[in-house]
């Protein structure tokens, strides 16, 4: 019924040979505007203008002044930048394949349609849509060394000293990515739950037929097929833990310690555009032109990759 | 006038100030007990403002103010901004309220949006006199600084002029539970105590084994390492307004550091040190009774007073051996926008929150350790037996430098620093590079 309506309304737009008419073209452009012109007041101008800025130094008050690739070479040299830039990249290496892996786990587990797995898939799936700032702030608690979950777990098994997680060098940043995935994950399965719905059960069956065991099936039927699902998984995630700042910002209260170990490439970018006593919007631009650059050539690498384990119908 | 005269006509102004009394009112009760017309007069003139300045806007003009503070501290503004609001019915105020954390964040988005507030109240002032948004008293109104001292209005000076005063001392001291004394059978601190007396208190107070610790002997707010190396006679800088490179970076700096670090990873006395950020996050532990003793200033007060069963008192600072004990003095004050476009109605705000009766509401109100040398000594303020401390520390404080990058500098090497608080680095391997990032920002923005 909706297919039959929309196809009445395309003819009634085409010609009776299928072309479009004469100001047809216009008339579409009059039903983008609404969404056209704030997209490129606000988006399109906002990233040209950053272009332009990043070979600017810029203190938001006296006017822009060229400086050439200074931005880019003090960034290269910049010991914090490098800093933030790794921890970015370990951050992302440690929230995009465990969330991706959980999700799948958990949406193959949900899949089984078991009784109260709609319960389960909207526990799940909380996180995902909880406000941040709220949800980091019970974070703050979870790793808490004193009196926090985690800790006072590890406690009463036994372990004498548990990880000081915010306080210490090396568990500041884990305990992001443990949020990060605990966050992630409800997307991931709701995610994977469509693409495992969308698995042919005569080919599982086949597999069946063929002998195939339960492992079996999964490896060589259900995982092919959701492949498409997995590679958008992984790239959007990958996407999202480059752009990490906020539970970070919250759980630390802006400080990102202990010596920036939470700190992350937004944050940075964050900091010397508001924080600093001098606005260097400049040099924040440079960042997020470096940020799309890094988050350009993952996802061309992902693109590259994929055709070898993709398979699309 | 004799002391006891003063303390009526404190006790009255402060009276006026809480019920609206009424300007004959005041005359008659005062007269009644005997004070003078001219201090009769000039009483007036401090809860009123001057005379000139009842002349009211023409018409209504709306501004707005912006500060920071506890919601304590929001509730005495409140009041004085309806004060105010029914001196001046033209003008309209406009409060904006942020927390300290986000403050600076705020204003520099607002510095951007050309959108400050008319009346600020600031802290790192030459930071923004140098982006121009402020205004200087010091040309236009210069009579409104007479009652000052050239240190009193350092923290507002900035190449040759003046952008605000201040309103209060950053004051610290040492609250402790005097319950929690009793229980360990420990004495009170003294005044003249040392940091050895602070440490072997605070290992007597704690109570269990790290992790699992109940109660903890000490919590210092560990932003606050300028005051450890003034107190064991290290200076921060070369200059405090005009420095060239940061001179904290010696044996007695480290090891003043060391002693602050060590009380949290080798003595376990003080809580995590993420919970050693800020005074928002010492507080309720000491109001809980889950910590004997934490470093801190006036803004707690109230919150302790309201505390039920928290019984409390306070010790000044503690002084490492071989140097005398040493304080935090200047703070936050008042300033106006230059681009406001109601300049004539932000001065009068700004005259109103600078002028006797707000500082003596606030000292009433107990959220801050007043500079004002009149209030300070008033029946009002010692009334409290704790404020006596307060007035005795506020007399050692040491200056806070003052420059256009003092904020980021604070910050690198903070960041810096907090490695030696978590001990992942002793104080000697941190502060070269804390030194040399201070020089780096220093040098950036000569």
């Amino acid at each position: 019924m909706i297919r039959s309506g929309l196809r009445r309304v395309t003819q009634r737009l085409a010609g009776k040979d299928g072309s479009y008419r004469r100001g047809d073209g216009r008339v579409a452009i009059l039903f983008l505007l609404p969404d056209l012109i704030p997209f490129v007041a606000f988006t399109v101008f906002g990233v040209l203008a950053t272009f332009g800025l990043s070979f600017a130094r810029w203190d938001l008050i006296t006017s822009p002044r060229w400086v050439g690739f200074d931005n880019y070479s003090y960034l290269i040299s910049d010991d914090l930048f490098r800093k933030v830039v790794a921890n970015t990249f370990y951050y992302a290496l440690g929230v995009v394949p465990l969330s991706t892996l959980l999700g799948l786990l958990v949406a193959l587990g949900l899949n089984l349609k078991l009784p109260g797995a709609l319960v389960l898939r909207t526990a799940y799936f909380a996180p995902y849509i909880t406000t941040l700032a709220a949800s980091a702030l019970i974070f703050q608690w979870v790793f808490d060394p004193r009196a926090g979950l985690i800790d006072s777990i590890l406690y009463a098994v036994g372990v004498a000293n548990p990880p000081g997680w915010l306080n210490s060098t090396t568990w500041a940043l884990p305990a992001l990515i443990i949020f990060g995935i605990w966050r992630q994950i409800g997307f991931n399965i709701v995610l994977f739950l469509a693409g495992l719905q969308g698995v042919d059960r005569s080919l599982l069956e086949a597999a069946e037929v063929d002998g195939a065991g339960t492992w079996a099936s999964f490896r060589h039927v259900t995982l092919p097929l959701i492949s498409p699902t997995t590679f958008f998984v992984v790239v959007i995630s990958t996407i999202g833990a480059f752009q990490v700042f906020d539970q970070a910002y919250v759980m630390t209260g802006g400080q990102f310690y202990p010596d920036n170990d939470t700190n992350t490439i937004v944050g940075y970018l964050f900091q010397k555009a508001f924080v600093s006593s001098t606005a260097q919007l400049g040099l924040s631009s440079a960042v997020a032109w470096l940020l799309f650059l890094f988050v350009f050539a993952v996802t061309m690498v992902q693109f590259a990759v994929q055709r070898r384990w993709v398979y699309y119908d | 006038m004799p002391d006891q005269l003063e303390r009526n006509l404190d006790t009255l102004a402060l009276e006026a100030t809480s019920a609206r009394m009424s300007r004959l009112t005041f005359m008659k009760r005062a007269l009644a007990l005997g004070i003078t017309v001219p201090a009769i007069v000039s009483a007036l003139e401090s809860l009123e403002g001057p005379a000139s300045a009842h002349a009211a806007e023409s018409s209504p003009v709306q501004i707005t103010f912006s500060s920071w503070g506890s919601l304590d501290e929001q509730v005495t503004v409140n009041q004085l901004l309806t004060i105010f609001q029914q001196r001046f019915p033209n003008i309209q105020v406009q409060p904006r309220y942020t927390d300290f954390t986000d403050y600076f964040t705020k204003l520099n988005a607002d510095v951007a949006a050309k959108s400050i507030s008319d009346v600020l109240f600031l802290t790192y002032v030459p930071t923004y006199a140098a982006k121009g948004i402020l205004l200087d008293l010091h040309h236009t109104h210069p009579q409104v600084l007479s009652g000052y001292t050239t240190d009193e209005l350092f923290l507002f000076s900035y190449s040759g002029g003046v952008y605000g005063v201040p309103r209060d001392n950053d004051t610290k001291v040492i609250f402790y539970n005097r319950k929690l004394f009793n229980a360990a059978g420990v004495a009170y601190p003294k005044e003249g105590w040392s940091y050895d007396d602070l440490r072997t208190a605070a290992k007597a107070l704690t109570k269990g084994t790290a992790p699992r610790i109940s109660q903890y002997g000490y919590a210092y707010e560990s932003d606050f390492w300028r005051l450890w190396l003034w107190q064991n006679g290290v200076e921060l800088f070369d200059s405090d307004a005009t420095p060239t490179k940061a001179t904290f970076n010696t044996p007695a700096g480290a090891q003043a550091l060391q002693f602050m670090a060590d009380l949290t990873n080798v003595d376990k006395v003080t809580p995590p040190p993420t919970q050693l950020a800020s005074s928002a996050t010492i507080a309720p532990l000491f109001a809980s009774g889950q910590l004997a003793m934490a470093f801190g200033n006036h803004a707690l007060v109230p919150t302790f007073v309201k505390t039920p069963g928290l019984d409390w008192f306070v010790v000044g600072m503690p002084h490492f051996s071989g140097h005398k004990a040493v304080n935090a003095s200047g703070g936050a004050g008042y300033t106006i926008s230059k681009q406001s476009s109601q300049p004539a109605a932000a001065f009068q705000l700004w005259s109103f929150m600078t002028g006797l009766l707000a500082t003596q509401t606030f000292a009433a109100g107990n959220d801050v350790t007043p500079l004002n040398p009149q209030v300070l000594k008033s029946q009002a303020w010692l009334g409290k037996p704790y404020n006596k401390i307060f007035a005795e520390q506020s007399l050692i404080g040491h200056r806070f430098p003052s420059f256009a990058a003092a904020g980021d500098v604070f910050n690198v090497v903070g960041s810096d620093l907090e490695n030696v608080w978590i001990g992942a680095e002793t104080a000697a391997a941190a502060l070269p590079k804390a030194a040399a990032d201070a020089d780096k920002v220093i040098k950036a923005n000569a």
